[in-house]
């Protein structure tokens, strides 16, 4: 059965964000009582999703069929996840059964949803100062993440080339092939004797 | 001779059979003298996690602005606490307890922590004082298993919440694993006891409470209790391994 805490910790976030913007709120009141069903297939996990005026409940038992259903394995489940904080409303390899127009709909819902600092701002600072500090806040998150990333290739250059704690890539693809190649004259070997024990029985 | 007149019923207070009618008083009892110490109290014998337990009770129970909120069993006041603030102005948190001394000591608490114009009420959770589909969330934090009749505490709960809304029920419960089990019953019965005389100087009232955790419902069995009581879509969500666990229903009709 799918982890209750599993299932508290996605209702409490996305009620979060729910909460972020009153229309939405008001479309999950409309849709009191629809439910969106995700099924993570190797684990035998089911998180039923549905709506109420409050934003929605999860739970880790379904009563009754859902209005649409999504099957997947847990890494596809979390790629959705990951792609919607991103804001790209692919369903990647995720198969879907029912109402896809619903599941559209939250995805939609989940979008405007989305924290924007400028909205925030603006009551507080007003509009032109909100808009030139939450461009200011970007440039300086993307700043952020350009030198991590720029970081990350330099010690990961590091580890390869200077202190050879880590493989390079060309490196792991010759050892692999060789790992093949040994595998391969394994079964030829163990075919070839089984072969001439045959020939002397 | 026999005595002609029927037995009368009894309930269990902690590990002893009391008369029905005795129970409330003996309760009472307890928590006048653990009322000025609740904290300290509940730090025991949690260890301090009860914090965090509470945490998820507010995260879990999601009371957005203007949302109606019944606090019963409330002690010191700390989910009203939060109930207040989020349901703002525009909405209401009652602090409830059937007890004189924790309401107050609750009351004072919300005070001095800046939390003003929350109502206070001295209710008895069995038969609460509400009109009848009045708040949208009512939760009840380590107040259930002092309750003499449960079932009837359950059905009144469903009274007063509106169509949709949600009982959130957090209690002391049974572990899951039967080795921490047998670990955290030496802890109860002899550690807690022994911390109650050190430290509050009242071993009784600390006994009461471990044996009362004991002689509460497990988490199937009040989640059927619930279920019986007109509540839907319950779910338990177990805490540190069962010590504590959360029951949420919702009252559909």
């Amino acid at each position: 059965m799918t982890p209750p805490l599993l299932c508290a910790g996605l209702e409490i976030a996305l009620n979060r964000t729910l909460a972020l913007e009153p229309a939405v709120l008001a479309q999950c009141q409309r849709l009191s009582g629809r439910r969106i069903e995700l099924c993570a297939e190797t684990l035998g996990w089911t998180l039923s999703l549905e709506f109420h005026a409050a934003g929605v409940r999860v739970l880790p038992v379904a009563e009754g069929e859902p209005d649409v259903r999504l099957r997947g394995s847990p890494a596809e489940l979390i790629g959705l996840g990951l792609r919607q904080l991103r804001g790209e409303p692919s369903l990647g390899g995720l198969r879907v059964e029912g109402d896809v127009e619903l599941l559209q709909r939250f995805q939609r819902m989940l979008a405007e949803a989305r924290l924007d600092p400028e909205e925030w701002l603006a009551p507080l600072i007003g509009d032109t100062p909100a808009h030139r500090l939450a461009q200011g806040l970007r440039g300086l998150f993307g700043w952020g993440r350009q030198s991590l990333s720029t970081l990350g290739l330099d010690t990961a250059e590091y580890l390869r080339e200077e202190t050879r704690d880590l493989a390079r890539a060309a490196d792991v693809e010759d050892w692999m092939q060789a790992v093949e190649t040994l595998r391969e004259d394994a079964d030829r070997l163990e075919a070839r004797l089984r072969r001439l024990e045959q020939a002397r029985a | 001779m026999t005595d002609p007149r029927p037995p009368r019923p009894t309930t269990h207070f902690g590990f002893q059979e009391v008369p029905v009618t005795e129970k409330q008083a003996r309760v009472r009892g307890v928590f006048d003298s653990v009322a000025s110490r609740y904290d300290l109290m509940n730090d025991l014998m949690s260890m301090g996690v009860h914090r965090l337990w509470k945490r998820f009770v507010i995260d879990l129970a999601g009371v957005r602005a203007g949302e109606r909120v019944l606090d019963v069993a409330a002690g010191t006041g700390d989910l009203t606490r939060e109930f207040a603030r989020q349901a703002g102005p525009r909405g209401l948190a009652v602090l409830s307890d059937i007890n004189a001394a924790m309401l107050g000591e609750g009351r004072r608490r919300l005070v001095d922590a800046g939390v003003l114009g929350v109502p206070a009420a001295q209710a008895n959770a069995e038969c609460l004082p509400f009109a009848e589909a009045s708040f949208d969330c009512v939760t009840i934090g380590f107040g259930l298993r002092n309750v003499t009749d449960k079932d009837a505490a359950l059905r009144s709960f469903h009274r007063v919440l509106k169509p949709g809304g949600r009982l959130l029920v957090l209690e002391f419960s049974r572990p899951l694993n039967s080795g921490f089990a047998k670990v955290y019953d030496q802890y109860s019965f002899k550690l807690l006891p022994l911390m109650g005389r050190l430290v509050a100087n009242d071993e009784a009232s600390y006994r009461y409470l471990a044996e009362s955790i004991r002689m509460h419902p497990d988490q199937d069995t009040l989640k059927g209790m619930m279920e019986r009581a007109g509540f839907a879509r319950v779910q338990v969500y177990n805490l540190t391994g069962g010590v504590v666990a959360v029951h949420r229903g919702y009252r559909l009709e």
